[in-house]
């Protein structure tokens, strides 16, 4: 079964007079456990349907199903809960509150989900040691480095083992080194709680990591690959148009 | 979302901005002091008037004299109504009545030697004193037993004159006397012991006995003026008078009493009892009346000075305001991530409500002690001032500022109330806030 299925989506946004196309008529799925990357350029629609399968915006057309539930028939308040229950996020510029330490940073879903402060405190501690984050775990966001901000990133989106995590260019403010430990970090916790992994890049060098990299070109899905048991991609776009 | 996570959470967010929070919450302090301040000099003028009255009377005593049918607009003035017997039964019947008392009075000399001292003399029923306030300052009450006995009014005493002299007044207050040791006499002759003038024959009214029991020494008691003696001995006076007089009973005053005094149960029954006695037929005073007069002035300026302090108040609010959607645009951001990691947006409004209360709380906790204070201040400066505008005793306190307590437990409800209304608006725009523009990679 299918964690995450998409089915003709469409989304259409209204700028004055005009319509902007952002995707048009996108299908796929995503299976549990996968890491699932997409990639395209900046414009061609990736961050829409990330904001889509995050229930953060609503499709024009279309329906996203995810772990069973129409995600775009929830309300206001479903939605929250749905997240609470079943997303975490990564998110480019890290977001973490400034205010607030990184053991709270990592903390803070669970707050909204009502977990006792001892309880989430222990689950914090024991994710940022994780992410190999152990000895900043009382440093305030300013205090850290890229690198260590997005590992905190990282903590907060596991903390609560969620089953699906989404990244949106999760090493678009880092270096490469740093890249390639941040997404090293990302794939091996996700294959270790056997999660799924969401990323969105326009890095072609953070889509080998991923097990399915759906190829988007202005609103369309261009090209969807697999990884097989070698390491290769394979495209299955044939297959995928057979069948539909 | 957990209440304590809540709670923590705004707080810390207060404190991240602290020059802000702080000013707003003086604009807080500001506006709820001064509510605060400006009603207490109300609530100071009713309850410096409330204390006069007390001290004028009891509030709960209500007094019945016959109607003369000099009321205008009273259309049972031509009705048969005296105050008698019957008249007491009736008042005693009326709900809510503790007790009647009928009065009589009369004029009366009170005599020793050569000097005399002429007072009104209130005839009463012995166990009722207390109850209607006659409070005995020296000496004791009127009791059954006593014969003759009396409590003398307060200025019984300074009014002896010698009356063998030409020009008695000018020794008013001059003579020694003990009214409790010194032997008294009372009469209904008021030129006892005075000169008689050409042609003038010494009255045959009889001469009484007198013991005084007791003096009132309240000086400024509506009670103060007059003198009290067992109606039953006064009655006997004034039959022994009627017979040396010779007064025909044709032209008798049907009203055996000159007042009957009427104690409610509690001072909201007053009104209610003094209209079914007007309604009899009869008039009918309280100290009610005055007070009921005076609430109207008091609550006029207290309206209008209340007005004034709201204005603060209300001004503060929009400083709440204000300071709640800075802090929106400012935690955008924040607001989006919140939002996008699970916050129910129900919780998010909560948050920002919290916060304007909180300010609306410490503002008005700060104002309340600083209203606290100067009400103190007003009071101890001031006080003095506003002693000589009532009339009072001089151990009375008079004040200028009074806060009752209820009105600390009002203001700082009404402080927190205008806070979250404040922060209601600015609220609800950080719950519909996009959680999409704090994704937004800049």
């Amino acid at each position: 079964m299918s964690e995450i299925k998409i089915k003709n989506i469409r989304k259409v946004y209204r700028i004055g007079q005009e319509k902007v196309v952002a995707l048009n008529k996108v299908s796929f799925e995503i299976k549990k456990g996968e890491i699932c990357c997409f990639l395209g350029t900046s414009g061609s629609g990736k961050s829409t349907l990330l904001n889509l399968m995050a229930g953060l915006e609503k499709p024009t057309k279309g329906s996203i199903v995810i772990k069973g539930t129409r995600m775009d028939r929830l309300n206001e308040k479903e939605l929250a809960k749905f997240r609470q229950n079943y997303l975490g996020f990564i998110f480019q510029s890290y977001n973490l509150l400034p205010a607030l330490t990184a053991i709270e940073n990592v903390a803070m879903p669970l707050v909204f989900k009502g977990v006792s402060k001892k309880k989430r405190e222990e689950m914090a501690l024991k994710t940022l040691r994780n992410v190999g984050l152990k000895t900043h775990v009382k440093h305030k966001p300013t205090q850290m480095s890229g690198g260590q901000q997005q590992r905190v990133g990282i903590a907060r989106a596991f903390v609560g083992n969620h089953d699906i995590v989404f990244a949106d260019e999760p090493t678009g403010n880092l270096d490469s080194k740093t890249s390639k430990e941040v997404m090293e970090l990302m794939v091996d916790l996700t294959k270790k709680n056997n999660q799924t992994l969401v990323l969105v890049t326009h890095d072609r060098s953070i889509a080998t990591y991923a097990d399915r990299v759906i190829h988007i070109l202005d609103g369309n899905i261009e090209n969807i690959e697999l990884k097989d048991e070698n390491g290769e991609f394979m495209s299955i776009m044939d297959e995928i148009e057979v069948l539909s | 979302m957990k209440f304590l996570d809540l709670v923590t959470m705004g707080l810390r967010n207060l404190i991240r901005r602290k020059s802000r929070t702080i000013l707003t919450v003086l604009g807080v302090i500001i506006g709820a002091a001064s509510i605060v301040i400006m009603l207490s000099l109300g609530f100071a003028m009713d309850k410096n008037f409330k204390t006069q009255l007390e001290g004028m009377g009891n509030l709960m005593v209500i007094t019945v004299r016959p109607n003369w049918g000099y009321s205008a607009d009273d259309s049972a003035s031509t009705g048969e109504v005296y105050l008698n017997e019957k008249a007491v039964e009736s008042f005693e019947k009326i709900p809510n009545v503790e007790a009647v008392m009928p009065m009589k009075d009369v004029y009366l000399r009170i005599s020793t030697g050569r000097y005399a001292s002429d007072t009104s003399v209130i005839g009463v029923v012995p166990e009722m004193m207390d109850t209607f306030g006659i409070k005995v300052g020296e000496g004791r009450a009127l009791l059954e037993e006593d014969q003759y006995g009396i409590v003398l009014g307060a200025y019984v005493q300074e009014e002896f004159m010698d009356m063998k002299k030409r020009e008695p007044w000018k020794t008013r207050g001059q003579a020694e006397i003990d009214v409790f040791n010194d032997k008294l006499v009372i009469t209904k002759d008021m030129n006892y012991g005075g000169k008689l003038r050409q042609g003038e024959t010494r009255s045959k009214l009889k001469k009484y006995k007198l013991s005084v029991v007791g003096k009132i020494t309240d000086q400024f008691s509506e009670n103060s003026w007059n003198s009290y003696m067992n109606i039953r001995d006064l009655e006997k006076i004034e039959k022994d008078a009627e017979k040396v007089e010779k007064i025909k009973n044709k032209n008798k005053n049907k009203n055996i009493y000159n007042s009957i005094k009427i104690k409610a149960k509690s001072l909201e029954d007053v009104e209610k009892i003094q209209e079914a006695v007007k309604n009899m037929g009869y008039q009918a005073n309280s100290l009610m009346d005055y007070q009921k007069e005076m609430k109207k002035t008091s609550g006029m300026i207290q309206m209008v000075l209340g007005g004034i302090g709201a204005v603060s108040l209300l001004i503060a609010a929009l400083g709440i305001t204000n300071t709640m959607i800075m802090a929106i645009y400012e935690r955008t951001r924040e607001i989006g991530v919140m939002k996008v990691l699970g916050a129910n947006i129900g919780d998010i409004k909560k948050l920002f409500l919290f916060e304007a209360g909180m300010i609306g709380f410490i503002g008005g906790l700060l104002g309340l002690l600083i209203s606290a204070g100067g009400s103190l201040l007003l009071n101890k400066f001031l006080g003095g001032m506003a002693q000589g505008q009532y009339y009072m005793a001089d151990d009375v306190t008079t004040y200028v500022s009074y806060i009752p307590v209820w009105l600390y437990g009002l203001a700082l409800v009404f402080s927190v109330v205008i806070g979250v209304i404040s922060g209601y608006l600015p609220a609800r725009r950080a719950m519909k806030l996009s959680a999409l523009s704090a994704i937004k990679n800049e």
